[in-house]
């Protein structure tokens, strides 16, 4: 920066003004430096992650920012899977016990839920891994 | 017209003359931008009202609007949102800081702040939030380019004669011979009508359809058809799907995975797209006229633009120099060839034309019925 505004003013600007806009230009260059470092974090943490949901027929990948439903078949019959402000979870399976509908809607990396008698496995991809927090699991 | 308005028009000229050679420059990745338009604008910085320089922003967007005919598509919107922004934050620093900012400064905060609002309208009208993904590259590059442009436009305000005799205001500009296009009714308004077909369209393979009929169209209307910015416009959007997944996964690498859902809304949203911008070159292509003192102010940018272009050709040597040389020939009156283009385009076929709007009309409804 300051070598260039140097070079510069080589043709006709005074010594005076050549220092002068260094202030004004300085200012600027660390303002924008200062917006791309915070973007650059900000879209590096954003994306909550994805949920992929495993079947015994195919895997499927959503988007936790957006809410929807999901039905997957399984060799019971069909599991429906919610997603709702950025966490996932099974609100309907065929299973006899039906203890994966109990289970806490999760959103951190590698978290998962599963129902094994429908051969159903939701987990969470690519979440921002720094506040990652335990879920409990009970089964 | 005054002094005043022809500096507006002539400079605003200039600009659209700077990005058209802008495409002749190679770069090595195709959305890298030097941003050579935006130097008349750093060069008149200083000497120029807010009112007449927010003209030849407008100007300038609108002028490239036309020459690209992309005016009537969701390009615009996203290129308006830049020079605006850029305009005003680059004037805004100069009223502010005065002598204590260089035009590197004003460049550097001119160039941040419009990528910033393009990516902003971008999400909007076009790519969806995950367009953010790319706003560190864009915005590091953009500094880096930004950069080199405000050295540039202070060296040329050194050397250069033109620049130096707009801001001192002792250059005396002369009207060029305009161009008299009429403008075709018809044309226009099948052209909005398939814009209107374009939105109501349903379906991946009815867009595909009409996507090929609109670039039937745009052929019909005389336009230029490029490769490269559809192909660029169709990549970057799969590109992005792979952040927001959507359904059954196709084929997956670590954490990204292309989805069914996801390639589908983004192949669907890619076409409609492609649509418009063809849809935008055929209405570019019927003249349509804009009444009162903006539409002379842009017939004469447009004027002066075509006298460049041949005045730009007719020289030789540095890209420098030669721009400088059409400035002056063209400032003066003195271009070579004073005649004004005769129209030399073969005729529109309206009738094709016509039947090709009804088709996608028709596409169109069939698919509301369908699905």
């Amino acid at each position: 920066m300051s070598i260039a505004l140097v070079w510069l003013p080589r043709y006709t600007w005074p010594m005076k003004h050549r220092w002068k806009t260094l202030l004004g230009d300085t200012l600027i260059l660390i303002a924008c430096i200062l917006a791309l470092v915070v973007i650059t974090k900000q879209t590096a943490s954003g994306g909550s992650g994805y949920v992929q949901i495993q079947s015994s027929e195919a895997t499927y990948r959503y988007s936790l920012n957006v809410d929807r439903e999901v039905t997957v078949q399984g060799p019971l019959g069909e599991t429906h899977v919610v997603i709702e402000d950025g966490h996932a979870h099974i609100e309907d399976s065929p299973c006899p016990t039906k203890s994966c509908t109990f289970q806490k809607p999760i959103s951190s990396a590698r978290s998962w839920i599963a129902c094994l008698p429908n051969q159903v496995l939701l987990t969470v991809v690519g979440s921002d891994s720094e506040n990652q927090e335990v879920d409990d699991v009970a089964n | 017209m005054s002094q005043t308005e022809r500096k507006i028009a002539f400079i605003s000229a200039t600009t659209l003359l700077l990005s058209s050679l802008e495409y002749l420059i190679p770069k090595p990745l195709p959305f890298l931008r030097l941003g050579l338009a935006n130097l008349p604008l750093l060069i008149i910085l200083d000497g120029m009202a807010y009112g007449p320089f927010l003209m030849v922003l407008l100007l300038k967007a609108i002028g490239q609007g036309m020459v690209s005919g992309t005016l009537f598509s969701y390009l615009f919107l996203i290129s308006l949102a830049g020079t605006l922004s850029s305009g005003i934050a680059m004037k805004g620093a100069k009223h502010l800081f005065g002598a204590r900012v260089s035009l590197v400064g004003c460049s550097l905060l001119g160039a941040f702040v419009s990528n910033l609002c393009q990516l902003q309208v971008a999400s909007w009208v076009a790519y969806g939030p995950s367009i953010w993904i790319a706003a560190p590259l864009m915005l590091a590059l953009g500094m880096a380019t930004s950069f080199a442009l405000g050295l540039l436009a202070e060296i040329y305000l050194q050397r250069g004669t033109t620049g130096k005799a707009l801001t001192q205001g002792t250059l005396y500009l002369t009207i060029p011979p305009t161009e008299e296009r009429t403008p075709h009714k018809h044309l226009l308004f099948a052209s909005l009508l398939a814009i209107v077909a374009i939105l109501l369209a349903r379906g991946l393979i009815t867009l595909a359809v009409i996507t090929a009929l609109m670039y039937l169209l745009q052929w019909v209307a005389g336009r230029k058809i490029r490769i490269i910015p559809p192909v660029m416009l169709i990549f970057s959007l799969l590109m992005l799907s792979l952040f927001e997944p959507n359904g059954k996964v196709l084929l997956s690498v670590g954490s990204l995975a292309f989805t069914e859902g996801s390639l589908t809304i983004a192949l669907t949203k890619a076409l409609r797209l492609l649509s418009l911008l063809a849809a935008s070159q055929s209405l570019s292509a019927s003249n349509p006229k804009i009444e009162g003192k903006a539409g002379t102010l842009l017939a004469l940018t447009l004027a002066y633009f075509s006298l460049l272009t041949r005045s730009f050709r007719a020289t030789k040597g540095s890209v420098i120099e030669r721009v400088d040389q059409a400035l002056q020939a063209t400032a003066e009156g003195n271009s070579t060839d004073k005649t004004p283009p005769s129209a030399h385009k073969k005729p529109i076929n309206i009738t094709l034309f016509l039947f090709i709007v009804a088709s996608v009309l028709a596409v169109a409804l069939i698919s509301r019925i369908v699905y």
